[in-house]
């Protein structure tokens, strides 16, 4: 043996000495990972949405720029087509109350984090919620409802509630779908409720647009504040939902994590009012830079919303008020100085 | 350039579902003990400065540019948000340890930072032996993953190398490259935080 086998061989072992001496890596907590993962994926999911959003608006401006040599067969193909393929699995963020999932057959009490695979079954009972995401959207199943997650961003419900929120799906590829005994619910770009019981399905529409295909083989377009009732021998009722209030009351007694710590008050106020359908109103001149300007400390994780804005608010300069129905009105304490 | 790191953002931009659970499993466990060792073991700050880093850095990922890994990129996030968060405890200095002050002194960090997946230069030697199993595991953290994976199996596991091959996926004289280009990855990373494994 050389001098130099010998000594490749002498820093081997040395190499060998020091990792087994060590012993293994130590794993974060599983409860720490999976509330990790949830918040950080869904900071994925909302930012990966925006990202291709604006990447797509600068597609389309430069094909108008050359439209003349192109057809409109080919500007359609170019804002239609799927520009990447979406695992059509589903990741369990949260849960709360009693929530079983089936998959193979087999029932098991599921934890956040879990990977539900194509055929998986979600029930909950009375008390339970699920916050998911499905084929990177986010979703959230309401008491009492039965979700089976199908291929090619399939999902069929057969009892209880859906909450879906959603991005352009025309930027992403073929829409999530949403099957149900009357029907099918397909989006571009969305929040949105389906809600399956007593003979009838219901659709109520947040924000954006749906497509209802009824299983009769009709088919219309809501629009946000546009709610549909289909029922079982073909019935048909439109009403008007408000995009705050009872109707949304129960998904939005789940939401996602959203970490504040260190972020500035707006992000808070803007992801605050958005997931409860609010408008939000800052009143005085200088309120929305003192607003930008604050930063937030801690976490609201286990909060409700309603305990969250309380938390946020109350350690800052700035007092709140909800008096006129569908706004969040802010303003800086009347002691409160421009600066802070 | 680091390439892999910059496809796995790619595909992250591309809302690929598979990168993201390949990014946070990869990512999460490394960055989570990489804080750990700043916040004295507490794992509740640990998890809320992890999780702020990585959110943050998800949401700017279109500014990740390849140049340092991917890995050096999220410890630099994740620096900024400790700063943030010990600058709120006042706390600052009372508890960083003396392997923390190592890894993050300017010049250490140049060395660490600068090992790409092939590397093959020697950085210079410093010398400090105290908690050798945190230095072990720290260097393990800063390798790429699937060199700190082949050691582990090897050397922690006492693998045979059709297994490895088998665990890895892929065949016993690709283990056999991958195992001299780690163990060459460890000794530069060795060098700075473990003397006795660096060197020629």
């Amino acid at each position: 043996m050389t001098d130099h086998t010998e000594g490749r061989s002498r820093q081997s072992d040395e190499i060998a000495r020091l990792i087994a001496s060590a012993g293994p890596r130590r794993a974060p907590a599983p409860q720490i990972e999976q509330s990790v993962r949830a918040a950080v994926e869904q900071a994925w999911i909302s930012s990966a949405g925006r990202r291709r959003g604006r990447r797509r608006a600068l597609l389309w401006l430069a094909s108008a720029a050359s439209v003349t040599l192109m057809s409109a067969g080919l500007l359609w193909f170019a804002l239609h087509r799927p520009l990447t393929s979406i695992s059509a699995d589903a990741t369990l963020l949260a849960t709360r109350g009693t929530v079983t999932v089936t998959a193979a057959h087999d029932k098991q009490l599921i934890v956040a984090g879990s990977r539900l695979p194509v055929g998986t079954t979600v029930d909950t009972a009375r008390d339970g919620f699920v916050l998911m995401t499905v084929a990177a959207e986010s979703m959230r199943l309401g008491p009492d409802s039965r979700l089976r997650i199908g291929r090619g961003g399939h999902v069929s419900l057969s009892r209880g509630r859906i909450y879906v929120e959603t991005v352009d799906r025309r930027h992403f590829g073929p829409p999530l779908l949403v099957d149900t005994p009357f029907g099918r619910v397909s989006h571009l770009g969305t929040q949105f409720q389906v809600v399956v019981s007593g003979g009838a399905m219901a659709v109520s529409v947040r924000s954006g647009h749906v497509r209802v295909s009824e299983s009769a083989g009709r088919e219309q377009r809501l629009a946000a504040g546009q709610e549909v009732e289909v029922w079982n021998g073909g019935e048909v009722r439109h009403m008007k939902v408000l995009p705050y209030g009872a109707a949304w009351a129960w998904a939005d007694s789940l939401l996602p994590d959203f970490p504040i710590n260190g972020r500035p008050l707006s992000d808070f106020l803007a992801w605050y009012t958005h997931e409860m359908g609010l408008k939000l109103v800052l009143v005085g001149p200088k309120t929305a830079a003192a607003v930008r300007r604050t930063l937030l400390s801690g976490s609201i994780a286990g909060l409700t919303p309603g305990q969250a804005l309380a938390a946020v608010m109350a350690s800052t300069h700035f007092v709140y008020d909800q008096d006129v129905p569908g706004e969040l009105r802010i303003r800086m304490r009347s002691r409160t100085v421009a600066h802070d | 350039m680091h390439e892999e790191d910059l496809k796995l953002v790619s595909r992250l931009m591309s809302r690929d579902q598979a990168a993201f659970q390949e990014f946070f499993d990869d990512y999460f466990p490394r960055l989570f003990r990489f804080t750990l060792r700043r916040v004295n073991d507490d794992q509740d700050d640990a998890r809320d400065i992890v999780q702020a880093a990585m959110t943050r850095g998800v949401r700017r990922l279109e500014t990740y540019r390849g140049e340092a890994s991917l890995f050096t990129w999220l410890c630099q996030i994740t620096r900024r948000e400790l700063f943030d968060h010990l600058s709120r405890l006042a706390r600052e200095r009372t508890y960083v340890h003396r392997l923390v002050e190592l890894e993050d002194d300017p010049e250490n960090r140049a060395v660490l930072e600068s090992i790409p997946a092939d590397a093959d230069t020697q950085p210079e030697v410093l010398a400090h032996r105290d908690d050798l199993a945190a230095r072990v595991h720290a260097a393990l953290d800063y390798l790429p993953s699937r060199y700190a994976k082949v050691l582990e199996l090897k050397y922690l596991e006492d693998l045979p190398m059709e297994a490895i091959a088998t665990r890895l996926g892929v065949s016993v004289i690709a283990v056999q490259s991958l195992l001299a280009r780690a163990r060459q990855a460890f000794r530069d990373i060795g060098s700075t935080l473990l003397p006795s494994a660096g060197g020629a």
